[in-house]
């Protein structure tokens, strides 16, 4: 008996959160898993508050695209196409759905290829793609490979500066008196045995 | 093998103010505590000088590289289509992200170079005749793990050098067969190369290396560091010299790195070949150059099947001229293969 209703608390505490979740946030399913820069893609929003605006946003490691403004249904739900970026790096990115205070409301991943990449990959999986007729859109650009290397900003700012003076002061210091201490350190007798 | 105790005089007397008595005392107390007494073992006096630290330091500049490394991995994306803009975004945006991993950089330069300067010293010393064997192959270990976590370290960037690295890595399992499998992208279908070879570099390799360093301090604890008999002191004292002198040199690090923060390449193109490897495999490369793409097998081959045989090959009172002359040859080869691949023509190897 005890057992059962231990068990019953179990499976109810494991089930909670993932029936909160649920309802706390609504849901995004992208036309594809995968869409080349410069298509449209469909995104289909769910379980989303009803008749509220939402920004969609494309966000990426080093960039961010605002893909537009979509209201949701009397049951909370919307269906939109957008156009990613011609400018969006391919990478791995987040499809965002915005509520009007910023909060995210749901999410989608989701990854762009170069335009170029995208048709092969098209090609590779015959076409077997959500959107394959926009990635086949795209336009076939070609990247060259080069040894040079990237001119990246890299700039410490006043605190990183500190932070890396502090670093290196305090090893100097702790070392110079690890040195000094070894130096004045007294002489050791030994005993063999 | 001799037993040595070590007895000491009170170095405590006349310290100074009460302040720092007090701190002695915590530190005392610490020491019990951590049972650092058991560091106060004897050792030969000489051990104290700087050439007989190259194995402490490569273990500072292994420990620099964790807790960078550490960093750096939270900002890192082992998916293929999002690595290099992750190591961009180190670089230019995450707090401090360019310096940590400049300092990564050159830790792992350091270190490179003190392993290999440690490994010509212990060979100098003849640190690997008996009983000595096991320690010595357990470093010829830790330097292919050294090797391997460069070799990992180079892909993850993601960048051109890093995609010629894995096509190159690809290109050997092919010819390794059944031996090169693991590298082989065939080989777990359901997760990119990429992000396998961030595993072994974050976690299977580090691992290995941290149960291969256990082993190789536990044999010179146990088996003595080789140095000439020259009076004798006691090793706390060595460590405490060791971070001295480690300390002052990530004091150095940490400036160099501020100041020259390591290339990025542009994002990897895939079937070209315009870049020269990470330096420490511009010797491969040379020989690449030379004999085509077995190159990368046959020399790291060569030179490890060597390494492994010294203990076997040199088992008298004194080193063989011979063996001598052919680890200095083998050493030259090395060292003129490396400098050569600087200069040498940028050649396309794959497909070839």
């Amino acid at each position: 008996m005890r057992l059962s209703v231990l068990l019953l608390l179990a499976t109810g505490l494991a089930v909670r959160p993932a029936a909160a979740f649920t309802h706390e946030k609504g849901v995004i399913r992208l036309g594809a898993e995968e869409v080349a820069a410069g298509t449209e893609l469909e995104v289909r929003g769910e379980k989303l508050p009803k008749r509220t605006e939402f920004t969609l946003v494309l966000r990426g490691a080093l960039e961010t695209h605002t893909l537009g403004k979509v209201t949701t249904d009397t049951l909370g739900a919307f269906v939109a196409r957008v156009l990613v970026p011609a400018a969006a790096q391919p990478g791995a990115y987040v499809v965002r759905a915005l509520a009007p205070d910023g909060d995210e409301s749901a999410r989608a991943e989701l990854r762009v290829l170069a335009a170029a990449a995208a048709v092969a990959a098209t090609e590779d999986h015959g076409g077997a793609h959500g959107h394959g007729e926009g990635a086949e859109a795209g336009h076939a650009t070609s990247v060259e490979a080069t040894a040079e290397p990237l001119d990246l900003p890299v700039r410490h700012g006043p605190l990183g500066w500190a932070v890396i003076l502090g670093v290196s002061a305090g090893c100097l210091v702790s070392g110079l008196a690890l040195l000094r201490q070894a130096r004045g350190a007294p002489e050791h007798a030994t005993r063999t045995g | 093998m001799e037993r040595t105790e070590v007895v000491e005089p009170d170095g405590r007397a006349g310290t100074g103010t009460a302040g720092a008595e007090r701190i002695l005392d915590r530190a005392g107390w610490a020491a019990t505590r951590l049972a650092l007494g058991a560091l106060r073992y004897s050792i030969p006096a000489s051990a104290n000088r700087l050439p007989y630290m190259l194995g402490g330091f490569t273990f500072l500049g292994l420990v620099v590289l964790a807790l960078t490394g550490v960093w750096l991995d939270q900002l890192y994306n082992p998916d293929p289509l999002a690595a290099h803009a992750s190591v961009v975004y180190t670089v230019t945006r995450a707090p401090l992200g360019a310096w940590v991993r400049a300092l990564h950089y050159w830790a792992a330069c350091v270190v490179l170079v003190s392993v290999v300067l440690h490994l010509v010293h212990v060979f100098w010393r003849r640190s690997y005749v008996a009983p000595r064997e096991v320690t010595w192959w357990s470093g010829v270990l830790l330097l292919v793990l050294v090797g391997a976590l460069t070799f990992t370290g180079t892909v993850l960037r993601a960048d051109q050098e890093g995609g010629e690295a894995l096509a190159h890595a690809v290109a050997a399992a092919e010819l390794l067969g059944p031996l090169g499998a693991l590298l082989s992208p065939d080989f777990s279908p359901s997760t990119s190369l990429l992000a396998r070879i961030h595993n072994a570099h974050v976690s299977l390799l580090p691992l290995l290396l941290g149960g291969t360093i256990a082993l190789h301090f536990w044999l010179i604890r146990h088996l003595g560091i080789n140095a000439p008999a020259s009076g004798r002191a006691v090793f706390a004292e060595h460590v405490r010299r060791l971070l001295g002198y480690g300390l002052i040199g990530v004091a150095g690090l940490c400036l160099v790195a501020a100041l020259l923060p390591p290339a990025l390449g542009h994002r990897a193109v895939e079937g070209v070949e315009v870049t020269k490897p990470f330096w420490p495999f511009l010797w491969i490369y040379t020989l690449e150059n030379t004999i085509g793409l077995w190159g990368m097998i046959v020399g790291p081959a060569v030179l490890l099947g060597f390494l492994i045989a010294v203990p076997l090959l040199d088992r008298g009172a004194e080193r063989p001229a011979w063996l001598t002359a052919l680890a200095a040859a083998l050493l030259v080869a090395l060292l003129g293969a490396l400098a050569y691949g600087f200069v040498a023509p940028q050649m396309q190897h794959i497909g070839m």
